[in-house]
């Protein structure tokens, strides 16, 4: 069974009188243990699949299943259980909590999950901060990273509580090529080592280059899916 | 999580101190106030109590004045009617009574003053020299001269009264009125003393004379007004409840007339006022606190979330729902609520213990004029040490800043993630 089942995924939006579709109708599988990347144009429907995928936001029309559940009847809360257990995050702007440490930002999945004890944290976090190369760094707030180190706790805070799924939007568009290709290298690894899906969005040839399979998006539609 | 969630409050008050500050500074400020006022209050309250008791009314006094005319005693013309006949003798048998420390007779009219030919209208109090200072302190303010002695065609008057009339001891003055008959009457005394009480009524409207001297004068021999009693009590304000047997007692006494009746001071005409006066005020203050409270919270709280969209939708990716949410933003109104309680505590004993050692000198307000606010009291009111109080405007405030910061919590609980995350 597919980690990931979509079936005439749609997506429209209103403004006023106007509806502007955003998906039409995509059918997608992704089997656990890929890595994936959805590249496309701006406004091609990247950001809206990975929403849908990440139960951020709901379809229109469609179906959607996640580690063969249904989450079409969902509540808010259900669909925030479903994320909290299986999905991690990864944002282009990183998005870290300021006023939190690096430890305290990767952390934060964990103590949302609230089954571990304090020590088990600790070493989950630190071996966590360690595998992404910023061991040493985890009192640092995140105005004393870099960007590389700044996408390297996102990514550590994602993979933290071991997620069946990884979703990462334009995780490397705010970095420069160096660091780019440092950030993949070190999500492939991540995805070899511990078995998670990673879903990534992209228009860079270089990411696209890193990845297993490629899906092609085009005005809200999959114009290509090659496995390489 | 609670923990976590504690800490990440306190961490988004301490980045955003100077409005942290401001927001607990403003609700500091309203406790102090509603603190100290209180506390002001509380303790003119209980200086008023003992003034009236001391000064106005005794622990009780019986009066034969109907029910409603009862606090308007001094102001009427003592008729046959309205006057206890016997009052020494009954006055006596009181004073028999187990529980009584001593009883007074008083003979109250309207009268006026006259020195030369300046006029003024006072109370005239005829008292027993011997008996009255068992129940009132008024013979231990004389503040020129000497008090009273039984049968001399002397007065004492208030400070003020002699101020105004230019009186000194030694002076002749003439005290006008008309007899229970109807009929006036003026007799020529000499003024042996003035007296200057923490009671400002005292000072500035009564006139005292030997209690047989205001019988001649208003031609009621052996009658008084009223019988003022204290009780044997170490209590300085005992309440109704502990007044309650020997109010019970005093119709006991051989002589007594159904139509009189017995009244603790808490029937006195300007308890009446303090209580509605402090409560309107106290709820002023309490108003204003909450009003304060509110507005910095929700102005505070509400720009948080405004500031803190995507990390609102980054919490939601993570697993958050509307409930953590909401929880993470209530704890950081709480703790400015928090804040803004502890400081205005620490300010308000700090204010109080100025105003309980020093306390506040009402002549720095109204300035020498003695002037009756609806508190019988002279000069400074002093605060009381009310924890109670603390604890109450701290639990309001603390309340108030939970309440008024769920509103915009809830409102950023329900923000959509994926629109948060897209926000600049």
């Amino acid at each position: 069974m597919p980690l990931i089942e979509a079936r005439g995924l749609t997506r429209e939006y209103s403004h006023g009188r106007m509806t502007v579709p955003a998906l039409r109708g995509v059918d997608l599988d992704v089997e656990a243990g890929e890595f994936t990347a959805v590249a496309g144009p701006s406004g091609s429907g990247k950001t809206t699949l990975l929403n849908l995928i990440g139960c951020l936001d709901r379809p229109t029309r469609g179906r959607l299943t996640i580690d063969g559940d249904d989450v079409a009847g969902y509540t808010p809360s259900m669909l925030a259980g479903l994320r909290r257990e299986k999905i991690g995050f990864v944002f282009q702007t990183y998005n870290l909590v300021p006023v939190l440490t690096a430890y305290e930002n990767v952390e934060l999945p964990l103590v949302l999950l609230g089954r571990h004890t304090h020590s088990e944290i600790r070493d989950s976090v630190m071996s966590m901060l360690a595998e992404v190369g910023l061991a040493g760094l985890e009192n640092r707030r995140p105005m004393d990273l870099s960007g590389g180190q700044q996408q390297r706790v996102a990514i550590a805070r994602a993979l933290v509580k071991q997620p069946r799924l990884v979703l990462a939007d334009e995780p490397t568009a705010n970095l420069d090529s160096e660091n780019s290709e440092a950030i993949l290298a070190l999500m492939k690894t991540l995805n070899e080592t511990k078995g998670a899906t990673f879903l990534f969005s992209s228009h860079d040839p270089l990411v696209i280059g890193y990845a297993r399979r490629l899906v092609q998006m085009r005005d809200g539609k999959i114009a290509l899916d090659e496995r390489r | 999580m609670f923990r976590f969630y504690l800490g990440l409050a306190a961490k988004n008050m301490w980045r955003r101190k100077r409005r942290t500050i401001l927001t607990a500074a403003a609700i500091a400020v309203g406790i102090m106030y509603f603190v100290m006022f209180d506390s002001l209050l509380a303790g003119a309250d209980r200086d008023a109590q003992i003034n009236t008791i001391d000064f106005e009314t005794g622990h009780l006094w019986i009066s034969a004045f109907e029910e409603g005319d009862a606090t308007l005693a001094p102001l009427t013309r003592p008729t046959l009617e309205n006057t206890i006949p016997s009052g020494q003798a009954m006055a006596q048998a009181i004073a028999e009574l187990s529980g009584v420390a001593g009883a007074a007779p008083r003979l109250v009219f309207p009268a006026s003053l006259i020195a030369g030919l300046d006029e003024l209208p006072v109370s005239a109090v005829g008292v027993d020299p011997g008996a009255d200072p068992q129940v009132f302190h008024v013979s231990q303010f004389v503040s020129s001269g000497r008090w009273l002695e039984p049968g001399e065609d002397g007065i004492v008057v208030g400070r003020r009264i002699a101020d105004l009339l230019q009186l000194e001891p030694g002076d002749m003055v003439t005290v006008r009125t008309q007899t229970a008959q109807m009929a006036f009457q003026a007799v020529d005394l000499l003024l042996v003393g003035t007296v200057e009480t923490p009671h400002p009524r005292v000072n500035q409207s009564q006139a005292f004379l030997p209690l047989d001297v205001a019988q001649a004068v208003v031609g009621a021999p052996g009658s008084a007004t009223s019988i003022h009693i204290r009780a044997r009590t170490a209590l300085q304000s005992p309440s109704r409840r502990d007044l309650g047997d020997l109010v019970r007692s005093i119709p006991s006494v051989t002589g007594w007339n159904p139509g009189w009746r017995v009244y603790t001071w808490h029937d006195a005409a300007s308890f009446r006022t303090i209580g509605s006066t402090k409560r309107t005020f106290a709820m002023i203050l309490l108003g204003l606190v909450v009003i304060i409270s509110v507005i910095g919270i929700v102005n505070s709280i509400l720009l948080s979330t405004l500031e803190r969209v995507r990390e609102i939708g980054m919490f939601k990716a993570m697993g958050m729902d509307e409930r953590d949410i909401t929880i993470v933003f209530m704890i950081e109104g709480g703790g400015l609520g928090l804040l803004g309680c502890a400081l205005g505590t620490v300010a308000a004993i700090a204010g109080n213990a100025y105003f309980v050692n020093v306390g506040l000198s009402l002549r720095a307000f109204l300035g020498d004029m003695d002037l009756d606010i609806g508190y019988p009291i002279a000069d400074r009111m002093y605060g009381v040490w009310n924890w109670t109080t603390m604890l109450w405007a701290t639990a309001v405030g603390l309340a108030v800043a939970l309440a008024a910061s769920y509103f915009p919590a809830r409102r950023a609980a329900w923000l959509d993630p994926a629109e948060s995350l897209r926000r600049l």
